[in-house]
């Protein structure tokens, strides 16, 4: 279908809309102009493109410009043609969400008289972004994420992470959530073609939407300027997928990867300090099929498009290895204690566990998406989408006991449908709803309860950092899983609902330049579903099976018998334990610093928890960006946000607040070509629902830890049933919950980040670009639990109510100069990347000091109040402030090789990021010695104390302490054939880790003299933890007689397959 | 912090100097430089690292038959952590009445308990350069010019220093004991950061070849320096532990991405 317009109201109406990353659609803009520059009204402009429906025609206005919004991605074909003129043409790409400049000049017919036959000249020309837009993001099509990875998931979102600035993943509380210009990883934004699929936690890198034939975009918005954004105080990562065109085409890819081929295939120690070849266990191809097809179901009319992955069995298999020993310093958090049957005496004996064997776990997913795409008319369009994702998780030896376990599931639906359209000559409105829904439903029985080992290793296996405590441990008591009376195991509420809806109008005002107005509303809502009731028991269960372990690791000595240890699992009784240590060795110590993972226990949870709990937000908003002329604009923001949390019984918070936005815009020649840019902004955070489960009504107020109550204080063994049996369990440990008492003070509000920018962004007529940001922002509104008033408890002990309110000493700051660039030195070469100096500074107060500290307050202060915490480390004698300078440099190199019909291209990626921040400063060092000699530097305190400490806060060190740089080279090359007519082969390599860093480890082999006993004030083993997760990357031993490792292991990548 | 707050604020003053230029109708002929490269010498030496990167704002200007060149950034130069525990030379520690190398009862030398022992380090640097300079085409290829010139560095060198020591000697019966006072068992131990910034000059020469009308790379081979921190613990010495500061000057060989403003 072929739509002329002709008027002139309607060419503005199109030069109006503004783009948004909340855009599944681009917009382009341009100018016709004749040979000498000067403007041609009137002028008519095409564009076609096999991604869209028809085409599109607007017209020019007096200036010669025009602007044609709501454009799916794709490739265009432009031309523009005017009385007395030849025509122009040219091409160009457009993305979602991102404005494209393409200018044309036309040449008058009298000047090309002689030319026969010639009705058009390719002179389009393509600058990289308009001044309307009203974010700043970086924007990152398929064809770009293809030529620096392989496209499963894992890897677009890694390209996309390399190729954004601002962005940080790890060193920060929250590890492995995106975290956007400091901000939370709960508060970063995820949205699939324009809604809000945000996980409860918030902020992780999500399946959704990343299967690789469906995804036509994505985009990083570092700063969500206009106010249509909000429930972010970081920034907001958009994925846009494809919606089907007049053609039909689809796709198969096979996918295989392996993280450890020929990482580095030196020997590893075993625990038994011998060297051992690496020795890849079983199946480690880890395999995913991924296969698409799009077309029209009714052309011109209605197209489809339908991905699907399937990720059958695959099993990650690993060395299980726990590295650091430490047999005399009580609050190292390795190895058991253990009483020497030869004196009797209590000792710890490190290398209990499972070093050098192999953890298995099983992971089986399959994952649906369809789109149905409709257009009713060229300038209304309707949009569904669905996805569904079903996992299915078994994790076996070592960590988890399969024959226990049994299969852990997650399924997620989410659907949206959307409408854009234009009203009346000056009008675009944008509706959408989308729903997502979350069930955690395991298939246990009372017969089989689940009951998962957690061997709290301190290094994870797999190198995932926290995998097990995200993963297999995710759940707001962190650690078990429940069972309550009627046999259902739930670790928090059992469906998870979410709800949105949009609808934004824009309107163009031509008064004083041009006025686009963004008016509209938005809701979401998080909504709670918790089926279990009553009582309920969680099993944090010992750390050790039997199965594995030595003779020498039991009792002592002895030959090992192995019937008498399979299926066993080692425990012992606390209340024993405890009369027995040493009392130089607090309790406390042991309990508070991961050896209860080896002593049984069961969590008994009473109460009655209602129902369902709900957070919504719902928000109003106005945006005006006023083009004063070609060099000025001006964008004003006005937005309210409205939150509400509730139970089934009462209001648990509520409040409004208003967010403004401004910005400056010079377009220093008005060309687009300099654009420098000055805004202020204030971004409303969103808060995870969890932060409010203490208040629940009816919450499971009350918990007793029993702990395992038989045998003696020595390790001995038992089977699965014992383990099981409620009766063997009894000595009371700690109650937490009881007596306790949460509620939120009213003038409570979540926190708001505040941002400041300067920026300039330079455009190249060959499409290159690069910016500079300098950018600070800083958050008020930080919150805390607080001690309220004193009642007393059911216990009738005093207890005080716990009030999460704002503090308003709290600080968090974030400063950074951003550089983005992406060159193409010719059109085979782009060079590209980003470099990020960033500075994150945040401080607490002393809460473990507060009066009414409880165990479940720190776990709230750890879990909450640490979001807002550069990292985990707090002191607990004095308030700290904490920093976090970071540089981080990422580019990549992309260049095309093909050659006649053969297309392949070549990538590599490199990645360079300064040491993490670390503190020597750990509060579970606390030296159990006199230490003189303690120097805490020449500006320190102690220094004129001849070295004698006098005080434990001596041990904490001055200064900023740093993990070691990382760096790492990646390659990817990618080949298609054309097998017959449209149908083509492909194949992608993908090898990370080609040339990274390597780091000197420090850490102990038993019985060799290492370094792994050392008492003072900083972690014994910095770098201990680093190696227990990447055990194969061994690379030698340096001078001191220390082991190198390749930060990060080789991994290779391989897909595979035809599209048509 | 108020390192960082310095870096800010130069920056926003650098941006706002260079708007002027921007709107200037006849080109600005600034860059933004994007740079990375080795380096080696005494500097690489004492930061255990051959990297550095940087950015910087450049430009020239018409002067005779070349150009005066002139450019002020930000460089970063990384370091290695790495273990600084001694293995060899003399231990000193209190034996009681005070300081020696070796037990006064058996006379036999102290030494370092390794597994109990550990001297951990890192030593980087980051901060501005400024460079001014003369430069001119090569007759054979005009889009090939040299430049040679000399900078001022202002780098904060940023040192951490993380250690426990524990002397130790053997007994009579050969058996390694731990040296004690009347305090108890004797450590050492230190952790702390220390950050010094200094003014170093330094000299540098390179190439530029001009790629199109937008962009250009340059090399530059640069002499340089910079601030070296050195801890010296009792244990090491003998002496009262000290914080000693030495200048430590290397080469640096960066290749310069030049994209024009």
């Amino acid at each position: 279908m072929n739509i002329r317009r002709t008027l002139p109201s309607v060419a503005l109406l199109l030069a109006a809309a503004t783009l948004t990353a909340q855009d599944t659609t681009g917009t382009l803009t341009g100018r016709v102009t004749d040979k000498a520059g000067k403007p041609v009204p009137g002028a008519r402009v095409q564009i076609t493109s096999p991604r869209m429906l028809g085409s599109r025609t607007a017209a020019t206005d007096a200036q010669g410009s025009f602007r044609i919004p709501l454009l799916p991605n794709g490739t265009y074909a432009v031309t523009a043609d005017a009385p007395g003129f030849l025509g122009a043409k040219g091409t160009l790409n457009v993305l979602a969400g991102q404005v494209m400049r393409f200018d044309l000049a036309l040449r008058p017919i009298k000047e090309v008289e002689k030319v026969q036959a010639a009705t058009v000249e390719v002179v389009g020309t393509v600058a990289q972004v308009d001044k309307t837009e009203t974010v700043t993001q970086t924007n990152v099509s398929l064809e770009t994420l293809s030529q620096l990875g392989n496209s499963d998931s894992s890897s677009i979102l890694q390209t996309l992470g390399l190729l954004t600035p601002g962005l940080s993943t790890s060193n920060l509380a929250e590890q492995g959530a995106l975290k956007i210009r400091g901000g939370t990883g709960h508060g970063t934004k995820m949205l699939l073609n324009g809604a809000t699929i945000t996980e409860e936690g918030g902020g992780y890198a999500l399946e959704t939407g990343t299967l690789a034939d469906m995804v036509d975009s994505m985009a990083v918005v570092q700063s969500p300027l206009n106010a249509r954004f909000g429930n972010t105080d970081g920034g907001i990562v958009s994925i846009v997928t494809t919606k089907g065109s007049n053609t039909f085409s689809g796709s198969m890819r096979l996918n295989f990867s392996r993280p450890f081929w020929k990482a580095n295939d030196t020997p590893y120690p075993t625990r038994t300090g011998a060297m051992a070849d690496y020795n890849p266990a079983t199946d480690e191809i880890s395999r995913r099929f991924e296969y698409t097809i799009k077309g029209p179901l009714w052309k011109d009319h209605i197209t489809f498009a339908y991905g699907g992955v399937l990720i059958p069995n695959q099993y990650y298999s690993y060395p299980f290895d726990i590295l650091q020993n430490s047999p005399s310093v009580p609050t190292d958090p390795n190895g058991i204690f253990y009483r020497n049957p030869a004196n009797g005496q209590v000792v710890r004996r490190s290398n209990l566990w499972a070093q050098g064997k192999y953890t298995t776990d099983t992971q089986a997913q399959t994952y649906n998406q369809f789109v149905v795409f409709a257009q009713i008319t060229p300038d209304h369009t309707l949009e569904w989408n669905y996805t569904q994702d079903d996992e299915d998780y078994v994790s076996t030896y070592g960590v988890i006991n399969g024959d226990m376990s049994g299969n852990d599931a997650y399924k997620m639906r989410t659907w949206n449908l959307g409408y854009k359209g234009v009203i009346g000559s000056h009008g675009v409105l944008e509706a959408r709803y989308s729903r997502t829904t979350r069930a955690f439903p395991h298939p246990y029985s009372p017969a089989n309860p689940p009951v998962y080992l957690n061997t709290y290793p301190t290094g994870t296996p797999d190198g995932s950092g926290a995998y097990l405590a995200n993963s297999l441990l995710e759940g707001w008591d962190n650690g078990g899983y429940t069972v309550n009376t009627n046999g259902f195991v739930t670790d928090r509420g059992d469906t998870l609902k979410g709800e949105s809806g949009t609808l934004n109008y824009q309107h163009i005002i031509e008064k004083a330049g041009s006025h686009i107005i963004d008016v509209g509303l938005q809701y979401e809502t998080f909504q709670w579903d918790t089926q279990a009731q009553g009582a309920k028991y969680t099993f944090w269960a010992p750390g050790q099976i039997a199965d594995d372990l030595s003779a020498a690791d039991i009792e002592g000595g002895g030959v090992k018998d192995p019937s008498l240890y399979a299926g066993k699992y080692i425990v012992f009784n606390y209340a024993a334990l405890q009369s027995d240590l040493d009392p130089n060795y607090p309790a406390e110590a042991i309990m508070g610093s991961g050896y209860e993972s080896l002593i049984p226990r069961v969590r008994v949870l009473s109460g009655s928890e209602q129902g369902s709990y709900k957070m919504r937000t719902e928000s109003y908003y106005i945006n005006d960006l006023w083009t004063i002329n070609s060099h000025h604009s001006v964008m004003a923001g006005l937005r309210y946000d409205r939150l509400k949390v509730s139970d089934t019984v009462k209001t648990i918070a509520s409040y409004g607040i208003p967010t403004i936005r401004l910005e400056y815009k010079w377009d220093v020649y008005g060309d687009q070509s300099r654009l420098v840019n000055a805004s202020f902004g204030q971004f409303h955070s969103r808060q995870p629902g969890s932060l409010f489960y203490p208040m629940i009504t009816g919450r499971l107020a009350n918990s007793s830890t029993l702990y395992w109550n038989q045998g003696t204080a020595a390790p001995y063994l038992v089977d699965k049933a014992a383990l099981l049996t409620l009766s063997n369990y009894g000595f009371v440990a700690n109650q937490s919950f009881a007596g306790e008492s949460f509620t939120v003070d009213p003038g409570w509000k979540a926190p708001v980040s505040n941002e400041y920018v300067l920026g300039l962004r330079r455009a190249y007529r060959n499409g290159g670009f690069w910016r500079a940001s300098l950018v600070y922002r800083n958050w008020t509104n930080l919150f805390d639990f607080f001690p309220g008033e004193v009642f007393t408890a059911a216990n009738g002990s005093a207890a005080f109510h716990s009030v999460l309110r704002n503090d308003s000493g709290a600080e968090r700051k974030y400063k950074s100069v951003e550089i983005e660039w992406s060159i193409p030195f010719t059109k085979k070469l782009t060079f590209g990347g980003n470099y990020t100096f960033s500075r994150l500074m945040s401080n607490v107060r002393n809460m473990l000091d507060s009066p009414s500290r409880s165990s479940s307050q720190t776990n709230n202060s750890t879990n909450f109040r640490s979001w807002y915490l550069n990292y985990m480390t707090r002191d607990e004698f004095n308030p700290v402030t904490l920093r976090d300078p970071q540089h981080s440099i990422k580019w990549f190199l992309t260049y095309d090789l093909t050659s006649g019909k053969v297309k392949s291209n070549l990538g590599l990626r490199g990645t360079y990021t300064s040491g993490a921040p670390t503190s020597r400063t750990f509060s579970y060092t606390i030296p159990y010695e006199v230490i003189p000699g303690y120097y805490d530097g020449p500006t320190g305190a102690n220094r004129n104390t001849g070295g004698l400490i006098n005080s434990l806060a001596k041990y904490y060190g001055a200064g900023q302490f740093t993990n070691e740089d990382q760096w790492a080279v990646n390659l990817q090359y990618n080949i298609e054939f054309p097998i017959m007519r449209t149908l083509v082969w492909f194949t992608n390599v993908q090898v990370d880790n080609l040339f990274n860093s390597r780091s000197h480890g420090i850490y102990a082999l038993p019985g060799q003299a290492a370094r792994d006993n050392i008492g003072g004030p900083y972690t014994r083993n910095p770098y201990g933890y680093q190696l227990g997760a990447n055990l194969s990357n061994i690379y030698g031993k340096d001078s001191q007689g220390n082991y190198i490792y390749r930060n990060g292991l080789r991994s290779v990548s391989i897909q595979t397959g035809v599209r048509f | 912090m108020k390192d960082h707050l310095a870096v800010f604020r130069a920056l926003t003053v650098l941006a706002a100097a260079c708007a002027p230029l921007l709107a200037a109708d006849t080109g600005s002929g600034l860059d933004l430089k994007l740079k990375t490269g080795l380096k080696a010498g005494d500097v690489r030496t004492a930061l255990k690292d051959n990297k550095l990167f940087g950015f910087a704002i450049g430009g020239s200007r018409a002067w005779g038959a070349g150009r005066l060149t002139f450019e002020a950034g930000f460089d970063l130069l990384p370091g290695q952590n790495y273990d600084a525990t001694r293995t060899s030379g003399a231990i000193w520690a209190p034996a009681g009445t005070g300081l020696g190398t070796s037990d006064p009862t058996t006379g036999n030398a102290y030494f370092l308990r390794p597994n109990e022992s550990l001297d951990l380090r890192k030593e980087s640097a980051q901060g501005f350069t400024i460079k001014v300079g003369y430069g001119a085409p090569l007759a054979w290829n005009p889009g090939l010019s040299w430049h040679a010139g000399i900078s001022l560095d202002a780098y904060k060198v940023s040192s951490e220093f993380t250690g426990t020591l524990r002397p130790m000697y053997l007994n009579a019966s050969g058996t390694p004991t731990q040296v004690t006072t009347t305090q108890g068992k004797y450590y050492e131990g230190y952790a702390f950061v220390s950050t010094t910034t200094g003014f170093a000059p330094g000299v540098f020469a390179g190439l530029r070849q001009e790629i199109g009308e937008d962009f250009a790379i340059e090399v530059n081979l640069r002499n340089f320096g910079l601030k070296h921190q050195d801890y010296l613990p009792t244990t090491y010495t003998g002496k009262p532990a000290a914080l000693e500061t030495s200048t430590k000057r290397g080469f640096s060989f960066d290749v310069a991405l030049c994209l024009k403003l």
